[in-house]
């Protein structure tokens, strides 16, 4: 079913806030990593970990659900569609990865707020668990630039799926005289 | 000739990104697999901190 061209600039809008939010978000997660891991102040530390935490769980996650919501609703609403190009379909292979990989992290972000809050700071596992972090914020931070940069060359190349479904679609619009010409 | 309504195939950015991600994957199976497993996050703290999840990695 195809959206009408307002409820279609709708979900576009909200696509491209959901979608710049998150790597915006994310930019600041991997901020606050790297000052968690160079930090030699305690409480700086503690800070930047409880702030990942909360940005993590209040920003990042509801982001990375609603990019991938909208951007499923407004593939299968427009000829775009879901399977029938690449780069849409590499947009969402990549946003889904991201997000799991994000759920799968997500113990690890608490569990770094959890040790930067102890009176006395563990700083080697503290070391660990803040490198760990900032690798996986660099990579989800490079991985989600693809998407955005997708969006925008839409390079062509159309999946097997597409092409089929372009050449009924094309037999189907096509006058009855013209197919017994 | 061939049929103009033959698929032409993947376009040579999508070959050239999958080989790009196979050769990625492969050095992270390598680095997993060759001595890169014993910097875990959870590694050495176990003993003396809550941990969020039961699983091991």
């Amino acid at each position: 079913m195809m959206m009408a061209p307002g409820l279609r600039k709708f979900a576009l809008t909200a696509h491209i806030i959901s979608s710049v939010g998150l790597l915006g978000a994310i930019a600041g997660f991997l901020a606050l990593a790297v000052t968690g891991l160079t930090s030699p102040n305690d409480q700086t530390v503690h800070a930047a970990y409880l702030a990942m935490e909360l940005i993590a769980r209040f920003v990042i996650v509801p982001l990375a659900f609603a990019s991938l919501l909208v951007g499923l609703i407004q593939s299968l609403g427009t000829p775009w569609g879901l399977f029938r190009h690449y780069w849409v379909l590499v947009k969402l292979l990549l946003t889904v990865f991201a997000t799991i990989v994000l759920l799968v992290k997500m113990p690890l972000i608490g569990y770094a707020a959890h040790l930067s809050a102890e009176t006395i700071l563990s700083r080697a596992d503290l070391r660990a668990t803040g490198i760990q972090l900032v690798i996986h914020a660099s990579g989800g931070l490079l991985v989600l630039l693809v998407p955005a940069i997708l969006s925008v060359y839409k390079p062509p190349g159309m999946t097997r799926y597409g092409w089929r479904k372009q050449h009924e679609q094309a037999a189907l619009s096509q006058p009855v005289f013209e197919q017994h010409a | 000739m061939a049929d103009p309504r033959s698929y032409p195939g993947a376009p040579r950015w999508v070959k050239m990104s999958a080989i790009v991600v196979g050769v990625l994957v492969l050095l992270l199976f390598i680095r997993i697999h060759m001595g890169g497993g014993h910097n875990t996050p959870f590694a050495g703290g176990l003993d003396h901190h809550q941990k969020p999840e039961s699983g091991h990695r």
